[in-house]
C-alpha cells in the first residue's frame, strides 16, 4: 500500500528534487527535526518501503547504537513489561541519559578521529576519557572539532592527540582534516593534477596544507612530552606533474575564499621565536586560525560532513557513502535531506546528544531490515518518470558545463594574476628575507649592546668599590701615621683603581661603539622593514586580483559541482527505476513461462500416453500376428501333405487306370474269361474306389489350401495392423521428443525469469537500503561485537558486582546511608571501573577484529583466524562456562526446553525464539543426554556465532 | 547532433580524462554513474564501443589463470652485494677477489659463489639496471615490497597483501599471505584490510587450529550444525555479502582445522630436509615449497644477514653457500613438480652494495645501481634485463625501478597492474600508477 502511494507522487518528488533548494516545505521550524526528516525522506520515496521494526528488534538496534552493546535479557524483558504508547521513546532518553551512552560515544568518536592510531604521544585511554568527559559536558562538536585542531599546548593534553598521533606531517594532516572534518578525501590532489577543472582539486588540497605546513613535531628531548612548534613563514605553492602548472596559495576552507592574515614586521612575528630547544610560537598561527574558523561551525562542508557521520553511524550507511567521499560524482541519497541536517546541526549548535536524539525518533531509524511483501509496480508510471528524470539531467548536464566555462575562465585568469603577481611576491619574499636577516642582526646587536652595558655597570661597581676601599685604608693609615704594611695595601688599591678604571674606560667606549652597531642595525632593520612594506604594498593589489579570480574559481566550480550532484543523482534514480522495471517483468513474465509450462507438460502427457496406447495396440497386433502365423504354418502343412496324398493316390489311380486298361485288353482278348471279367470288375471296383478317394483328396486339398490362403490373409492383416500401430507410437514419440524440448526451454526460461528476479531483487533491496526504505544490515563494530559478547554471556554484568562488592568494602555504606542517590551512584562507579577493565579484557578481541591503525575503519572483513578464534580459542570458551549467575549459569538451572530457549534467544539474540527454533534447542539438549552443561555452553556458542547476532540488523 | 550535445560531449570527455588523471579513489557507485553518463554521450558522439564478448572470454581466461599463480619472494635483508651475486664485475677496480662462472644460459656468467644456482639460470632471469635512489633499510623494504616510495600520510599494502587479494583462492581456507619465520599477523595490508595481512609461520600450525581436548569431532559437528542452522533462518530474511563471508570464514575454519599438518614441517623426512641444508633457510625454503605446494598464493622467506659493512666477501662466501644450496634444492623442486609455471620466483633484497670496496673489505648501502633475480610465471626464462657500466657503478641500459618491478611482479602472475581495487567504495590503485611493468621480460 504503501509503495503504490509512494509510485502515484514520483512525478511530484522528481520535480521537487530538481528544484533542490525548495527546502521551504521541510524547514518549518514547528516540527520536530525527526517529523521533518521522515517528510522528506517520504516525499522522495521510489520503490517500497519496508514496514517499522518489531520492539525487540528496535530494542536490540537502540541498545547497539547508543550503548555499544546489545540489552541484557532483563533489561529487553523490561522494556516488553512497558505498555505505554511512547514506550520507544522513553528508552531513546533513558539511554542517552546513561553514562554507557557517553562511553560509546567516545569510542566511536576515537576511532573516527584517530583510527587506531594512540599510545606513541597521548595514549589510547586518555583520549577516551577527554573524549567521554566533553561528550558528559555535551560539548558542541565544532568546539571539539576546533579543539583537536588548535592542540593548544596550554590546554587539555589529550586534546593535541589528533595531531601528535599523526606525527603532525603536513601532508597526512592535510588529508585528515580534510576527510575527518570535511568529508573530503582529496588525498590523490597532492601532486596529481589537470588542465581544467582538477586544478582546483590541487586548489582545495594546498588550502588546507596552507594551514598546517607551519607546524612540526617537536620534541628534542625522547625523554619529555613531544609538543607542536610553529613558525611564522612557509607559503604553500604546488606544482602539478601533469600540467607542470605551478601556482600559490594562502590558507583557505573547502568552498570558500582565501583568509585574510594580519602582517607582523619583521622580528615581531613571534611570541615565542623557534630554536634548537624551544619551540616556536608565531604571533599570528595558522593553525589557530583553522581552529578558529572550524569554531564558527559556519563551513558547509564542515556541517555536511558531522551530520553525516553521525547519520551514517545509528543509520548503518551515509547519505553520502563513503562519508569521506563528498564529491557531485557521489551525491547524497537526498540532496535535499543533506542540506536539511547539515543546517540543523548547526542550528543546534552542533549538540551530537540532542542530533542523535532526533535521528533515532525517525520513521527512517525504525524501518524493518525485510520487506513483508512484495509491492506492485506500474511500469508505465516509471517509464514516464525515467524521461522526466533524463530530461531533468541533460538540464543540469547544461548548467553544470556553463559553469565549468566560467571556471575555465576564471582558471586562466587566475593563472595570469599568479604569473603577474610571481616576480613581484619573488621580491617581495627577497625583501622580507632581508628584513629577518636585518631583525636578527638588529637583535643580535641590541643583544651585545645589552651584554656590553651589563659588563661596564660590573666594571663601574666594581671601581667604586676599589675607590672607595682606597679612600677608606688612606684615611686609616692618616690617622695611624702611615705604617708601612698600610702603605703597600693602599699602593695596591691603588694600582688595581686605576688599572680598572682605565678597563672601565675602555669598555665604555665598546660600549658606545656596541650602541652605535646596534643603533646602525636598528636602522637597517627600520630601512629593511620599510623596504619590505613598499614591496608588501606592491604585492596586495596583485593578491587581491588574484584572490578575486580564485574566489571566483571556487565559487563556480561548487556551483558546477551542485549542478552536477544533480546529474549523479537523476542517474540514480534512472538506474533504480530501470531495475524495478525489469523486477516488474520478470515478475510478469514468471506467472506466463509457468502457465505454458504447465499446458505442455499436459500435451507432452497426453502424447505420451498415446504413445503407450499405440504401443499396446502394435504388442496385440503382433501378438495376434504370431497366432495367425502358427495357424498359417499349420495350414501349410496340411495343405502340404494333402497334395502329397493326392499325389499318391492320383498316381496309384493312374497304376490302377493302366491296370484295368490291360486287363480289358486281356478280358478282350480272353473273352467272356468269367475270372479274368472278374478281375476286370474288381479292377474297375477298386478303380471306382480309388478315383473316389482322389476326388476326397483333391476336395482335401482344396479345403486346406483354402486355409492357408485364409491363414495368410490373416497374418497379413496382423502385419498391417501392427505397422500402424508403431507407426503411431512413432508419431507420439517424435511429438513426445519436441514436447520435452520446448518444455526444457521453458524451464530455461523460468530459471532465467526467476534469477533474473532475484538479481533484481537484490538491486531492489540495496537501492531501497541506499534510500533507507529498509535497514542496512552492516557487521558490529568490534567494540559491540566484543561488548555484546560481554554482556550477553554475563561476564558483563559479574564485572559489575565485583567492582561494586570491591566498593562496598573499601567505603562499606551504614544502613543510613543506602538511600537510593547513593545506591545509584555506587552503582554507576561500579559500572564505569568495570567499563574500564570490560575494554581490558576485550582488548586482543577488538584488535582481532578491527582494521589496520591509522586505515578507513568501515570496511568488513572476515577472516579464518577470527573464526578460529571463536572455534578453539580459550577466552570466549572461558566466558560461557558456567558461574555464579552467568548465561549458562542461568540456562543450566531451567527445566524445560522452552523456557530455556527463550532465555537463550532473549539472552544473545535479543528476541524470543520462533516454534521449530524451541524444538530445535530441544532436540539439542536430548541429544545431547544428561551433558546439559556441554550442551547450553554449546548452544550459547553456537547463537553467538551466528550471523544474526554478528551483524546490525 | 544539437549544441547540446556538444556541450555534453566536451564536458563528459573533461570528467573521464580527469577521473582518470586524478581520481584514484572514486568509489563504485559514481564510478558507475560516470559509466551511464559516458554512455549516453559516447552514443551521441558515435562512438562504437565492441569485441565486448570477447573481452568478456579473455578476462574469464585470465581469472582462471590468476586462480593458479602463486608468489614465492627470497628476502637477502640487509642489503646482497650484486657484485658477489648477479652482476659480477671481475679483474676490475670494484670487482672484489671473486670471479664470474658461466651458467646454464650461454653468456650469462654470475658470481662463484652461486655455483648451483647457475645451473638454474635457464628457469631464471636476471634484471642488472635497478635504480632505487636510496640507501636506507627501512625505505628500501619498503619501496622494493610495497612498489612506491614511503610518503607520509600514505600506506600501501605490501606486495603478499595485494598478491594475497588478487590471487585469492575463495576455496582455499589458507591464509593468502605467509612470512615464513616469526608467529604473528603483521600489520602490512594497510587499505587492503587484516584479511590480507601477512601470517608469520614458525613451523607451527596457526593459532587456534586445533580443537580444545573437552569438544570431540561429534560435538564439533553438532553446535556447528545448530549454527548452521540459526544462519539459514536468518539469511532466509536477507542475505548480503558481508553474511556470506562472515559464515564462509567458519566454514574455511574447519577445512583449515584439517589441513592443519600443512604447516609443520617436520612432517618431512630427513632426506628432504638434507638436501635443503641444514640451515634455518634451509627449513624455510622447504617450508616453502610445502606452502606453495599447498596452493597459498604469497608465500616469502627471509635470509639474514647480508649488511657487510665489514669483511663483505668472507660474510657473502658464508652466506651465499646457504642460499644457493637451499634455493638451487627448492629450485629443482618447483621445476620437478612443474610448479614454475605458475609460481613466480623473486630474489631481492632493499638496496644493492657500493662498488667500491671500503678499507674494513666491506662494502656499503647502495641503491644505484643494483640486479634482482626472478623466474618462473609469466618471466621469460634465461634474460637479463638492462645492464650496468664497466665496474658496475652506474646504470648504463634500461633503467628501472621499484615502481616498475613491483608491476612487473604482478603483470608475471596475470594481474591488471594498472587496475584498482575496491576498498569499501573506494578506489585504489594496484600499483604505483606512475610506472609500468617491463614488458620485455613478460612471455
Amino acid at each position: 500500500m504503501r509503495a503504490s502511494r509512494s509510485f502515484r507522487s514520483v512525478s511530484q518528488l522528481i520535480t521537487s528534487a530538481v528544484l533542490c533548494c525548495g527546502l521551504s516545505d521541510f524547514s518549518v521550524a514547528e516540527e520536530p527535526l525527526h517529523q521533518r526528516i521522515d517528510a522528506v525522506v517520504q516525499s522522495t520515496a521510489i520503490g517500497p518501503v519496508a514496514d517499522s521494526v518489531d520492539d525487540l528488534t528496535f530494542v536490540r538496534r537502540l541498545y547497539l547504537d547508543l550503548t555499544g552493546q546489545i540489552p541484557s535479557s532483563a533489561q529487553s524483558r523490561q522494556f516488553l513489561a512497558n505498555d505505554a504508547p511512547d514506550r520507544r521513546t522513553q528508552l531513546v532518553d533513558q539511554l542517552l541519559a546513561s553514562p554507557d551512552f557517553n562511553r560509546h560515544l567516545a569510542t566511536i568518536f576515537d576511532v573516527m578521529l584517530m583510527e587506531r592510531r594512540g599510545n606513541a604521544h597521548v595514549k589510547t585511554e586518555d583520549f577516551r576519557a577527554w573524549l567521554q568527559q566533553s561528550f558528559e559536558q555535551n560539548k558542541p562538536f565544532h568546539q571539539l572539532a576546533s579543539e583537536l585542531i588548535a592542540a593548544d599546548p596550554t590546554g587539555p593534553a589529550p586534546a593535541t592527540a589528533f595531531f601528535l598521533e599523526r606525527g603532525v606531517e603536513p601532508n597526512l594532516m592535510t588529508r585528515e582534516i580534510s576527510r575527518t572534518f570535511f568529508g573530503r578525501d582529496i588525498q590523490c590532489a597532492q601532486c596529481h593534477d589537470h588542465p581544467n577543472v582538477d586544478g582546483y582539486k590541487q586548489e582545495e588540497y594546498y588550502g588546507i596544507y596552507a594551514f598546517v605546513n607551519r607546524s612540526s613535531l617537536f620534541q628534542p628531548d625522547k625523554k619529555k612530552p613531544a609538543v607542536i612548534s610553529e613558525t611564522a613563514d612557509g607559503h604553500a605553492s604546488f606544482k602539478s606533474v601533469f600540467t607542470s602548472r605551478e601556482a600559490f596559495t594562502s590558507p583557505r576552507l573547502p568552498g570558500e575564499a582565501e583568509v585574510v592574515e594580519p602582517v607582523f614586521a619583521a622580528g615581531e612575528e613571534y611570541t615565542v621565536s623557534p630554536s634548537k630547544t624551544v619551540a616556536g610560537v608565531p604571533r599570528y598561527s595558522r593553525r589557530a586560525r583553522l581552529a578558529e574558523l572550524v569554531a564558527t561551525g559556519q563551513n558547509v562542508y564542515f556541517r555536511r560532513n558531522i551530520a553525516n557521520r553521525l547519520w551514517a553511524k545509528v543509520m548503518g550507511r551515509g547519505l553520502v557513502q563513503p562519508v569521506d567521499m563528498h564529491h557531485s560524482m557521489n551525491p547524497p541519497s537526498h540532496p535535499q535531506l543533506m542540506t536539511l541536517l547539515a543546517d540543523e546541526i548547526a542550528a543546534m549548535n552542533f549538540d551530537v546528544k540532542a542530533f542523535l536524539r532526533e535521528l533515532v525518533l525517525t520513521d527512517v531509524y525504525q524501518r524493518a531490515h525485510k520487506f513483508q511483501q512484495t509491492p506492485t509496480i506500474d511500469i508505465a508510471d516509471l517509464t514516464a518518470a525515467i524521461e522526466q528524470l533524463k530530461q531533468q539531467k541533460d538540464v543540469a548536464v547544461a548548467e553544470s558545463a556553463a559553469k565549468e566555462e566560467i571556471v575555465e575562465a576564471a582558471l586562466k585568469e587566475l593563472d595570469a594574476a599568479i604569473a603577474a603577481a610571481e616576480p613581484v611576491r619573488a621580491a617581495w619574499e627577497k625583501s622580507r628575507a632581508a628584513a629577518v636577516a636585518a631583525a636578527k642582526k638588529q637583535a643580535d646587536a641590541a643583544a651585545v649592546e645589552s651584554s656590553k652595558r651589563g659588563t661596564v655597570e660590573q666594571k663601574k661597581i666594581l671601581a667604586a668599590h676599589l675607590t672607595e676601599a682606597f679612600a677608606k685604608t688612606q684615611a686609616a693609615a692618616e690617622r695611624l701615621g702611615q705604617p708601612q704594611e698600610l702603605a703597600t695595601i693602599t699602593t695596591a688599591l691603588k694600582t688595581r683603581g686605576d688599572k680598572t678604571t682605565a678597563e672601565l674606560a675602555k669598555l665604555q667606549k665598546d660600549l658606545e661603539a656596541a650602541a652605535r652597531a646596534a643603533a646602525t642595525a636598528t636602522q637597517a632593520l627600520e630601512t629593511a622593514q620599510a623596504a619590505d612594506a613598499a614591496e608588501r604594498e606592491k604585492l596586495t593589489p596583485l593578491t587581491d586580483v588574484m584572490q578575486q579570480h580564485r574566489q571566483r574559481l571556487v565559487r563556480s566550480f561548487h556551483e558546477s559541482q551542485r549542478s552536477y550532484e544533480r546529474v549523479s543523482s537523476a542517474e540514480r534514480s534512472v538506474d533504480y527505476l530501470q531495475q524495478l522495471i525489469a523486477k516488474q517483468q520478470a515478475s510478469t513474465s514468471i506467472p506466463r513461462i509457468e502457465a505454458t509450462v504447465a499446458s505442455t507438460d499436459q500435451q507432452q502427457q497426453q502424447a505420451t500416453s498415446t504413445v503407450s496406447t499405440a504401443e499396446q495396440q502394435m504388442a496385440a497386433a503382433i501378438e495376434q500376428m504370431k497366432i495367425a502365423e502358427a495357424a498359417r504354418q499349420q495350414a501349410d502343412q496340411q495343405a502340404r501333405q494333402q497334395s502329397e496324398q493326392m499325389q499318391s493316390a492320383t498316381e496309384a489311380a493312374e497304376v490302377l487306370a493302366a491296370a484295368l486298361a490291360r486287363a480289358n485288353a486281356a478280358a478282350e482278348i480272353l473273352q467272356r474269361d468269367s475270372a479274368m471279367d472278374e478281375l476286370v470288375v474288381q479292377l474297375e471296383r477298386s478303380g471306382q474306389r480309388l478315383s473316389q478317394k482322389v476326388g476326397e483328396a483333391h476336395a482335401r486339398l482344396d479345403d486346406a489350401t483354402a486355409k492357408l490362403q485364409q491363414s495368410t490373409a490373416q497374418v497379413e492383416q496382423m502385419q498391417a495392423a501392427a505397422a500402424k500401430a508403431r507407426q503411431q507410437a512413432d508419431a507420439a514419440s517424435q511429438q513426445v521428443v519436441a514436447l520435452q524440448k520446448t518444455l526444457d526451454e521453458l524451464h530455461a526460461q523460468l530459471t532465467e525469469a526467476t534469477a533474473a528476479k532475484a538479481a533484481a531483487m537484490a538491486e531492489v533491496d540495496q537501492h531501497a537500503v541506499r534510500q533507507f526504505h529498509l535497514a542496512t544490515v552492516e557487521p558490529l563494530s568490534p567494540e559491540q561485537l566484543a561488548f555484546s559478547i560481554l554482556q550477553a554471556s554475563g561476564q558483563r554484568s559479574r564485572q559489575v558486582d565485583a567492582e561494586l562488592a570491591k566498593l562496598n568494602k573499601e567505603k562499606p555504606l551504614k544502613a543510613d546511608q543506602q538511600t537510593e542517590a547513593v545506591l545509584a551512584e555506587r552503582r554507576q562507579q561500579a559500572e564505569a571501573a568495570a567499563a574500564a577493565s570490560l575494554h581490558k579484557t576485550a582488548a586482543s578481541l577488538i584488535n582481532l577484529f578491527a582494521a589496520e591503525a591509522g586505515q578507513p575503519q568501515d570496511a568488513f572483513f572476515a577472516t579464518v583466524d577470527q573464526a578460529l578464534f571463536f572455534a578453539n580459542g580459550s577466552q570466549v570458551r572461558s566466558w560461557l562456562a558456567p558461574s555464579a549467575d552467568n548465561l549458562t549459569a542461568r540456562l543450566l538451572k531451567i527445566e524445560t526446553a522452552e523456557s530455556l530457549a527463550e532465555e537463550l534467544y532473549l539472552s544473545i539474540l535479543v528476541r524470543k525464539p520462533e516454534t521449530d527454533e524451541i524444538q530445535d534447542v530441544a532436540q539439542y539438549l536430548k541429544v545431547r543426554g544428561d551433558r546439559k552443561s556441554a550442551a547450553v555452553q554449546e548452544l550459547a556458542w553456537a547463537l553467538m556465532t551466528s550471523a544474526e547476532f554478528r551483524f546490525q540488523y | 547532433m544539437g549544441i547540446d550535445d556538444i556541450g555534453r560531449v566536451s564536458i563528459s570527455v573533461l570528467r573521464e580524462t580527469t577521473m582518470k588523471a586524478r581520481y584514484a579513489c572514486h568509489s563504485p557507485e559514481h564510478e558507475m554513474a560516470r559509466r551511464q553518463f559516458l554512455g549516453t554521450t559516447a552514443a551521441a558522439a558515435g562512438c562504437v564501443v565492441g569485441g565486448l564478448g570477447a573481452l568478456t572470454t579473455a578476462a574469464a581466461a585470465a581469472e582462471l589463470n590468476r586462480k593458479q599463480m602463486r608468489v614465492l619472494v627470497v628476502f637477502l635483508a640487509g642489503g646482497v652485494s650484486q657484485l658477489e651475486t648477479w652482476d659480477p664485475k671481475p679483474k676490475t677496480d670494484t670487482g672484489g677477489p671473486f670471479r664470474a662462472i658461466p651458467t646454464a644460459v650461454p653468456g650469462i656468467h654470475i658470481s662463484e659463489l652461486l655455483p648451483l644456482t647457475a645451473t638454474h639460470m635457464d628457469k631464471l632471469s636476471l634484471i642488472r639496471s635497478i635504480d632505487t635512489n636510496n640507501g636506507d633499510h627501512g625505505k628500501g623494504s619498503y619501496q622494493m615490497l610495497h612498489g612506491r616510495n614511503q610518503v607520509p600520510g600514505m600506506d600501501h599494502p605490501h606486495l603478499g597483501a595485494v598478491c594475497a587479494r588478487g590471487l585469492e583462492r575463495p576455496d582455499n581456507p589458507l591464509p593468502g599471505h605467509i612470512q615464513v619465520g616469526g608467529g604473528s599477523r603483521g600489520s602490512d595490508a594497510a587499505y587492503l584490510g587484516p584479511r590480507y595481512a601477512s601470517i608469520g609461520i614458525d613451523g607451527k600450525p596457526p593459532a587456534n587450529s586445533e580443537r580444545p581436548t573437552d569438544i570431540t569431532e561429534d560435538v564439533d559437528v553438532l553446535r556447528n550444525d545448530f549454527r548452521r542452522r540459526a544462519d539459514a533462518r536468518f539469511l532466509q530474511q536477507r542475505k548480503t555479502a558481508s553474511t556470506d563471508v562472515y559464515t564462509q570464514s567458519f566454514e574455511q575454519a574447519q577445512q583449515l582445522m584439517q589441513r592443519r599438518d600443512v604447516f609443520n614441517v617436520e612432517l618431512e623426512p630427513a632426506a628432504e630436509k638434507a638436501r635443503y641444508g641444514d640451515s634455518q633457510l634451509g627449513r624455510h625454503c622447504l617450508m616453502a615449497r610445502r606452502l606453495l605446494e599447498n596452493d597459498i598464493p604469497f608465500v616469502q622467506v627471509r635470509h639474514s644477514n647480508y649488511d657487510t659493512h665489514h669483511e663483505n666477501f668472507n660474510f657473502h662466501l658464508e652466506q651465499l653457500g646457504e642460499f644457493d644450496q637451499a634455493f638451487s634444492t627448492l629450485m629443482s623442486d618447483l621445476h620437478d613438480r612443474d610448479m614454475l609455471k605458475t609460481t613466480l620466483v623473486v630474489v631481492m633484497s632493499e638496496f644493492g652494495r657500493t662498488p667500491k670496496i671500503n678499507s674494513r673489505y666491506g662494502r656499503d648501502h647502495w641503491g644505484k645501481a643494483w640486479s634482482v633475480c626472478l623466474g618462473g610465471a609469466g618471466i621469460q626464462p634465461g634474460a637479463v634485463i638492462g645492464a650496468t657500466n664497466a665496474n658496475g657503478t652506474e646504470v648504463s641500459e634500461r633503467q628501472v625501478n621499484h615502481g616498475d618491478l613491483f608491476h612487473t611482479y604482478l603483470s608475471a602472475v596475470g594481474m591488471d597492474s594498472g587496475g584498482f581495487f575496491d576498498v569499501g567504495g573506494r578506489e585504489a590503485p594496484i600499483a604505483d600508477p606512475a610506472h609500468a611493468p617491463i614488458s620485455e621480460l613478460l612471455t
